[in-house]
């Protein structure tokens, strides 16, 4: 198996096997209450299974990728409830093998960058699901002292100040550039299996909801949701779909916002 | 006809009565604007944004807090703390403040010591237990110097210990302020009523069921009334103890508040503490009052 290659199944069986051969489980997931796991789903689960996020939130892939995360989630620590940053768990050695936010990585491989891996999410029926963040930068009209403003920004997307986020805070540059040959250790690590993850065959680009404004955190929360109800409390998959797909819609009809990637581009968004 | 009336010297020389404001009026008046302004109008403005949208009244707020999967649980976790914790923290309140009683060696260090627990806040009550019981915690620790395999005590599918690692932290806690409530009110009743059953050959048992306790029932209203609604607030323990684990009202309505970023929700949540906080306070005034003395207010 390569490791820089991993199919979901390939994951979950690796998952079971190291569970056996250690006597415990050690794969983990950022569970906790301020930890990242709705973006698993949002960017990585759902769109790798069902090729949306929003549209097909309640298909019969979304019940096979529940199925799925369902399964998956018997063969992980359950103390992944508690964890906010999975760099602390992996840095203790409670876990040996998580997904997270990499900037919420970067500190478990930071004394011995040798002894890890960091290696492309793995990928499903529908290709490899990858979140990506956009953030925009807009200046006020008539503001004063624009010139100064506009430079400002120009200086920030320099690759330098670029490579400089990167080397600081593990945030990956967003324009192209090449990246240096002296990051240190942990930074080398990501920067290589996010090219990795980018460049791979069947990569798909997922956005985290876009355009919600106050509402992104109700609708992170119904994925959350389904979560507790799915893996947590074992409930019917269909019967918890179907329930958080009205909750969802009842969210979005308010907004009346347009979809965001991998969903296609449409006048409304919505669970079909 | 018309009688002229005689000249009243009085009235001239006073100025008019009903223009004059009463001085308990005034001396009330400034707690009377207080509480309007920081109790009477948020709470208005809360019920408001509980049952108000754009268009004007709507049940929707109400309707997304009840299908929300963490409402039932919260609920129900917030009444199975409340009636497994008061019961237990009134008996120790009541046993330590007899042994206070009793004057042992030391009992105003032993009283110090007790009140501590009053002066933290809780969120750091609930730091010091979670680092007491979490996976590699001092009771882990201390079980597996013992030889022991310790227990992942505050995990998610454990919802048994996780209750009893909250219930613990919150006796602890909370005990003292009940604690402090009995000491007061034992010290307001005099010996002489216990020695007088003493005389009389009562035990133990009798004179606390037939003398003290029934001496003590205004201070345990008073206890019994502040604990409950404290205790429909606790929420900083459960939160660091657990996170969402175990989900209490308090706990939902600042994650509605905070993390969802709706107030109107957040609102419908609080106004279901403060009906049921409301609810239990007139049940305990009319459970415990003193029929002999025709009713308390």
């Amino acid at each position: 198996m390569d490791v820089n290659d991993l199919t979901y199944e390939g994951y979950l069986a690796w998952a079971k096997a190291a569970k056996q051969g250690a006597g415990r489980p050690v794969f983990g997931m950022p569970a906790g209450p301020k930890g990242l796991h709705h973006r698993f789903y949002q960017g990585f689960l759902l769109p790798s299974f069902t090729g949306g996020q929003i549209t097909t939130f309640r298909n019969q892939d979304a019940v096979a990728g529940w199925d799925y995360m369902q399964e998956l989630w018997s063969a992980m620590s359950p103390a992944s409830t508690n964890y906010d940053y999975m760099q602390e768990p992996l840095a203790r050695g409670e876990v040996l093998v998580a997904w997270d936010h990499v900037a919420r990585l970067v500190h478990a491989p930071a004394d011995k960058p040798d002894d890890w891996l960091m290696v492309p999410a793995p990928r499903g029926p529908k290709g490899r699901g990858y979140m990506l963040i956009i953030a925009g930068m807009a200046l006020p009209k008539n503001g004063k002292d624009r010139d100064l403003a506009e430079k400002a920004i120009r200086a920030l997307t320099e690759p330098a100040s670029q490579i400089e986020t990167l080397r600081s805070n593990a945030f990956f540059p967003v324009v192209q550039t090449e990246l240096p040959a002296d990051l240190t250790g942990a930074i080398a690590l990501e920067a290589a299996a996010v090219r990795r993850q980018q460049r791979s065959a069947g990569a798909l680009l997922a956005l985290p909801p876009v355009g919600l404004g106050a509402k992104e955190g109700e609708v992170s929360q119904i994925f959350k949701n389904c979560f507790q109800q799915i893996c947590l409390e074992t409930r019917p998959i269909q019967q918890v779909l179907d329930t958080q797909a009205t909750q969802l819609n009842t969210i979005l009809k308010a907004l009346n916002v347009p979809c965001w990637a991998p969903d296609p581009i449409s006048t409304k968004c919505e669970v079909a | 006809m018309a009688v002229e009336a005689p000249p009243t010297p009085a009235a001239t020389v006073a100025p008019p009565r009903r223009r004059r404001i009463p001085p308990a009026v005034l001396l009330i008046a400034p707690s009377v604007i207080f509480m309007a302004l920081l109790l009477g109008w948020p709470v208005i403005q809360g019920v408001l944004q509980a049952f108000r949208d754009e268009q004007g009244f709507t049940l929707e707020f109400v309707n997304r807090m009840v299908q929300d999967p963490y409402f039932w649980p919260a609920v129900r976790n917030t009444l199975l703390l409340i009636v497994v914790m008061i019961p237990l923290q009134f008996a120790l309140a009541i046993a330590m403040a007899l042994m206070l009683r009793s004057n042992p060696r030391l009992h105003k260090v032993h009283f110090f010591v007790w009140a501590i627990p009053l002066a933290l806040s809780d969120l750091a009550a609930g730091l010091v237990w979670l680092s007491i019981f979490n996976d590699r915690g001092y009771l882990n620790s201390a079980l597996s110097w013992f030889g022991l395999q310790g227990a992942s005590w505050l995990a998610y599918d454990n919802q048994t210990s996780m209750f009893i690692c909250v219930l613990i932290a919150e006796l602890w806690r909370a005990t003292s302020l009940v604690l402090i409530i009995v000491v007061a009110g034992l010290q307001g009743i005099p010996k002489d009523y216990d020695e007088a059953a003493q005389v009389f050959g009562a035990t133990f048992w009798q004179r606390l069921r037939h003398v003290t306790l029934p001496l003590l029932k205004p201070s345990l209203q008073v206890a019994l009334i502040l604990r409950t609604i404290l205790a429909f607030q606790t929420f900083a323990v459960a939160q660091a103890l657990t996170g969402q684990n175990f989900p209490l009202v308090v706990g939902e309505t600042y994650r509605w508040y905070t993390g969802l970023q709706n107030p109107n929700v957040a609102a419908a949540l609080a106004l279901v503490i403060l009906v049921v906080s409301m609810l239990t306070s007139v049940f305990y005034l009319r459970a415990l009052r003193d029929k002999n003395q025709g009713g308390l207010r």
